[in-house]
């Protein structure tokens, strides 16, 4: 940056240092940021719904009967969750998501008009905007070793999808799947290691 | 840990009652109580004190009561020891007595306090008073088993009514007993507290229930359906049985830490949202503002609070100030600090003059004890109790451990509350403090081997431990262990400190115990001693692929994270002490000179 002739200043700071690097670094960032601020509930929160610690629901979201969030939680504008789904720590989620019923999210972001279908169990993951992940997709998560231009990373996350990403009914997800922009995945494949940018994936 | 009671039978219950119970007082002696029936209604004579005392009232009260009755000594885990907090509790004609501890009692008493039951104590067990009479109508055993599904916890219960010809027990997580006599009935926690009266007895499984008769006793699983008891004929002696079994309480204790790690994490991790649920009387605010912590202690305490030193830097953002109390000058603390006394018994002299010291500087204060009601508790705004039970040996076992896992629940609190910790990696350690009890288990069952090595060494002269990071205060601790019961002088070393001067004292006669479960450092110290001919015996990691590279003994601990490897470590070195000290043929449970609580300076 700086032989591009960027300019850096020194600033002394008292408040909470995260290093972020790789994608899957925007995870521990978003938890440290997370609760920062004051939450407030501006959407709509059917009867039946729970909502537990600092969660915030932004202007024209709704929260679905039988759902459970627990905070911090960070749900953007227009968005459309549950009936039924169980949103847990350090996840924020962008303006017209939605989450289908019966679906887990912990510990991920979930980036505008991003969808993801019913029976679903998502963490430690980032999901890209405009992304759609079909019924019951599941994404392990645990340590894994990510290829990143010819280097190999050690870390502990579940998937990455990246912009514009389809995938299909039952996809399985390996630790440290990372997914490129408008990749397509048949439905029932089971994914690992670095898929390519406009690929397919049959099955 | 308390100790429950109940007769049925021909005789007058109150004497046997009190007589029962007086044998149960070590598992706890802050309150105590009974309940007998007495002309068609149930009469409760119950205060703070020891049994003997309210004995005496009872006995001037003209000795109420007839054939049937409950008893209680208390040790108080939930509410401190008061008149209004001591078993049994009443609901109408219902009455309990309770030995555990009730996880969800929060949300049952929410639910009954709507239902319009009027709750007079802080403790858990009025719960179940109030859940049982509410599904009493008639039938005192189906009442039971009902209220008993909904509860999540431990228990040993004796359940009376004065409409009910029969009394009923049940036990889960907690023990029980009955005895049979000739025409009566006797229930206990404990085995030695019926061998005056009946040797003739059963052993309650996890999740039975009882229906007691004076002249039959009618055992069911948690379904109601009836099981065949076995009776068991007890020929040992009521001062073994004390024990448990065990040669000494040192032992008997050493082998009661899962139990005892448990209940100090019992109720207070919540997985779901990374946290740790404590009330410190201090507000969420003011543990933000936190800028430093001092810990105040004395004796093993001291090496738990050195514990805190590295874990509360890492998993808070917090640094700390460990002082012995009986040292302790520094007037001057600065307003934005916590200041944490920690004492098992609430009582320690030292601590408690220093904490009211450092307390003329303002801020807040915890204290971490073992006992509900303590002094220390008075002088603190919030207080963690280890919950761990009596502790009848004088040098500390279970309760040190206790106070390490209290100490972990403290850092991930505070790591959590400051933004230190992320919930997702709270939540991964709360996963692994959860697995710890069954860990210590596993350490426990290598006893064998540890004592064929603490056997070889008894001779030495001198005992070296060394261990770095989280398990340098161990060290201090094993050599604490072996100094307190095994009379043989010994040091606690820093692994990297040893090149400073103490290498000097090794020689092939100085056997030299090495903490190596974090980190491989300790390696190079291992090496520095083993130069020096001394034989090292290093506790490690299960398939640690270097160790026996380096060490001339091993023995292998079960995988988890540095920081718990710190409470595994602690129980090898206390059973080495232990073994060491019984080879020796010491008083183990009351070494020479000391006290288990000291109220002097």
């Amino acid at each position: 940056m700086i032989l591009e002739g960027a300019k850096i200043i020194p600033l002394i700071t008292k408040g909470i240092w995260a290093d972020a690097i790789f994608a899957w670094d925007l995870l521990n960032a978003n938890s440290l940021a997370l609760g920062m601020d004051e939450p407030k509930i501006l959407g709509d929160v059917e009867e039946g719904a729970m909502i537990k610690g600092p969660v915030h629901v932004g202007e024209g979201s709704i929260i679905r009967s039988g759902s459970y969030l627990v905070g911090p939680v960070s749900i953007g504008e227009d968005c459309d969750i549950g009936p039924n789904a169980v949103i847990l720590p350090s996840t924020s989620v962008g303006d017209s998501a939605r989450i289908g019923p019966l679906t887990e999210v912990r510990n991920s972001i979930l980036m505008n008009d991003a969808r993801i279908g019913s029976g679903s169990i998502i963490s430690d993951s980032v999901i890209g905007a405009s992304c759609t992940l079909g019924d019951q997709v599941v994404v392990e998560t645990g340590d894994c070793v990510v290829e990143i231009e010819g280097l190999f990373q050690r870390a502990e996350f579940g998937a990455i999808f990246a912009d514009d990403v389809s995938a299909g009914a039952r996809v399985l997800a390996s630790p440290g799947t990372v997914v490129g922009t408008k990749a397509s995945i048949g439905s029932g494949a089971a994914i690992r290691g670095t898929i390519k940018r406009d690929s397919r994936v049959i099955c | 840990m308390c100790g429950i009671v109940a007769y049925i039978g021909e005789d007058k219950a109150g004497p046997i009652l009190f007589d029962t119970l007086k044998r149960l007082e070590y598992r706890g002696y802050d309150s105590a109580g009974v309940a007998v029936l007495s002309q068609g209604s149930v009469e409760v004579l119950k205060s703070s004190g020891r049994i003997a005392d309210l004995e005496k009232t009872y006995k001037s009260m003209g000795s109420p009561g007839e054939g049937m009755g409950i008893g209680h000594t208390r040790w108080a885990t939930h509410g401190r020891p008061s008149d209004i907090n001591a078993h049994p509790h009443t609901s109408g004609e219902v009455a309990i007595v309770h030995n555990g501890i009730i996880e969800n009692y929060l949300d049952l008493r929410e639910l009954l306090t709507e239902m319009g039951y009027e709750f007079q104590s802080e403790t858990d067990s009025e719960v179940l008073a109030h859940l049982i009479h509410f599904y009493y109508k008639g039938d005192l055993f189906a009442a039971t088993l009902k209220a008993l599904e909904k509860v999540e916890g431990s228990y040993a219960i004796a359940v009376m009514a004065a409409s009910s010809p029969y009394i009923v027990c049940a036990r889960k997580e907690s023990p029980l007993v009955i005895g049979k006599g000739s025409s009566s009935v006797f229930v206990a926690s404990d085995i030695p507290a019926l061998l005056p009266y009946t040797r003739d007895v059963i052993r309650m499984k996890d999740g039975d229930i009882a229906r007691i008769y004076a002249d039959r006793i009618e055992i069911m699983d948690s379904s109601g359906t009836p099981l065949q008891a076995e009776t068991e004929r007890i020929t040992w002696d009521a001062d073994a049985a004390e024990k448990g079994g065990y040669p000494h309480f040192m032992l008997k204790e050493i082998h009661e830490q899962p139990r005892a790690i448990r209940e100090t994490i019992a109720g207070r991790v919540s997985e779901i949202d990374g946290d740790v649920r404590l009330s410190l009387g201090i507000s969420e605010e003011e543990i933000r503002s936190l800028e430093r912590v001092t810990i105040i202690a004395c004796g093993t305490s001291y090496h738990a609070g050195l514990l805190a030193r590295n874990l509360f830097v890492r998993a808070a953002g917090l640094p700390v100030d460990v002082e012995v109390a009986s040292e302790f000058i520094n007037l001057q603390l600065r307003p934005r600090t916590l200041l944490i006394g920690i004492t098992q018994s609430g009582e320690t002299a030292d601590t408690l003059l220093a904490l009211k010291k450092a307390k003329t500087c303002g801020g807040r204060s915890l204290a971490i004890t073992n006992v509900v009601g303590s002094t220390v508790t008075e002088l603190v705004d919030g207080t963690i109790f280890t919950r761990c039970g009596p502790e009848i040996g004088v040098a500390a076992t279970k309760t040190f451990t206790s106070q390490l896992v209290a100490i972990i629940l403290l850092a991930i609190r505070l790591g959590r509350a400051r933004g230190h910790l992320t919930p997702d990696q709270a939540r991964k350690m709360l996963i692994e403090l959860t697995k710890l009890p069954g860990l210590v288990q596993r350490v426990l069952e290598k006893r064998e081997e540890i004592r064929k090595i603490a056997e070889k060494f008894s001779g030495a002269g001198c005992y070296f431990f060394i261990g770095r990071d989280y398990l340098y205060p161990i060290s201090l601790e094993g050599a604490l262990k072996m100094k307190e019961i095994a009379y043989i002088p010994s040091e606690g070393y820093a692994g990297g400190e040893l090149k400073h001067g103490p290498l000097a004292l090794i020689t092939e006669k100085t056997p030299v115990v090495a903490l190596a479960t974090c980190g491989k450092k300790i390696q190079s110290n291992i090496k520095e001693v083993r130069a020096r001919g001394a034989e090292v015996i290093a506790l490690a990691t299960e398939g640690d692929p270097d160790i026996a590279k380096v060490a001339s003994r091993v023995i292998e601990l079960p995988e988890t994270r540095p920081i718990y490897s710190a409470v595994l470590c602690t129980v090898v070195v206390q059973l080495l002490a232990y073994y060491t000290a019984n080879k020796l043929g010491l008083p183990i449970d009351k070494p020479r000179n000391l006290a288990k609580c000291v109220t002097v300076e």
